[in-house]
């Protein structure tokens, strides 16, 4: 039992951030984040420990995925509601206020900061295919597995989050 | 420029991005709110709950498993108990039956001599001590200490004061 709540301590802050950049809203972040573990830790908990990432990103990337079903559902049935600005209490605002940095470390700083806002305009199923291969590090296979889609699907997608990523970097520089 | 040169340089130039996006990734795990961290903690506390309960049937399984194999077995065995009760009640009225139907057959000789008998078997069971020596039955045969005391007592004339 010990292993697995280390394990939750080891994903739960990327978990949460994948779930932000996906959804744009903390509140809900942190609901899809506590669903996929208490999946993960009442019905996976006997599996072997090796498993556990995988089924912790699948259950992660479904539970987001339903989350975008509904937002489109709402969308649709309340189509003459005006779309509500997405929250924008991300990294940007969390900034925590830090002494007088370097020059370097703030043009990286503000760099990171353009990167991420241009992660978060991706069409979700880019960004976390983009998000699980770069920076989780999953094969192309889990990555597959993770998202219910086929490999060619993920290396399309990640190919065009990459192609987009670039494009949208290079204009804000 | 080459054709594979191209793609060695746009994979170059990916991979690079997709360090770069990470690096900001990392970076921002560190500035997660203390408020949402305080909210991932106890999500994780939920789950690990979540976690110990389902584990506990699973201690539970063998004693259930025998309270309803043993509530089965009742079940089935219970009819055929009952009817074995009932099996016994149709033996004794049968064999009622077949003497009544013995007693039906006898002429009044016999029925006679059958009642004779039953009688003297009767007047056996009954009387047993009533033996030759004409003592009461009613009377043991042997003194009991205290009877032999109150009947001395009496036979002397012996006056309790007080």
């Amino acid at each position: 039992m010990r292993n697995l709540e280390n394990f939750l301590i080891s994903v739960e802050k990327k978990a949460f951030r994948m779930a932000q950049l996906a959804t744009h809203c903390e509140a809900d972040a942190l609901d899809i984040v506590q669903d996929a573990m208490m999946k993960l830790a009442g019905k996976y908990s006997h599996k072997p420990e090796e498993e556990w990432r995988p089924l912790f990103y699948s259950i992660l990337e479904s539970r987001i995925m339903d989350w975008h079903r509904k937002q489109q559902l709402k969308k649709k049935i309340f189509f003459w509601r005006k779309e509500q600005a997405p929250e924008t209490e991300d990294t940007a605002t969390e900034t925590q206020p830090t002494q007088a940095s370097p020059e370097s470390e703030l043009i990286s700083e503000q760099l990171g900061e353009r990167l991420l806002a241009c992660v978060a305009e991706l069409p979700v199923q880019q960004q976390q295919c983009f998000v699980l291969r770069a920076w989780e590090g999953l094969s192309v296979n889990e990555t597959a597995q993770a998202m219910g889609i086929n490999e060619n699907s993920v290396k399309t997608h990640y190919a065009r989050a990459v192609q987009k990523l670039k494009a949208s970097h290079t204009s804000t520089q | 420029m080459h054709k594979t040169e191209h793609a060695r340089v746009a994979g170059e130039d990916s991979e690079a991005l997709a360090n770069q996006v990470s690096a900001a990734l990392d970076k921002s795990l560190d500035q997660v709110s203390p408020e949402v961290q305080a909210r991932l903690k106890q999500a994780r506390i939920s789950a690990m709950a979540n976690s110990e309960r389902t584990l506990m049937p699973s201690v539970f399984l063998p004693v259930s498993g025998a309270a309803f194999a043993l509530g089965m077995l009742l079940i089935l065995v219970w009819p055929s108990m009952q009817e074995t009760d009932q099996g016994l009640q149709a033996i004794a009225f049968e064999e009622q039956l077949e003497d009544l139907i013995l007693v039906s057959e006898m002429d009044d000789e016999t029925l006679e001599l059958v009642e004779d008998i039953e009688f003297a078997y009767w007047l056996a069971q009954e009387m047993p001590a009533e033996t030759a020596d004409g003592l009461d039955n009613n009377v043991p045969a042997y003194p009991i200490e205290g009877r032999i005391e109150s009947h001395s007592q009496d036979q002397l004339g012996v006056v309790h004061n007080g």
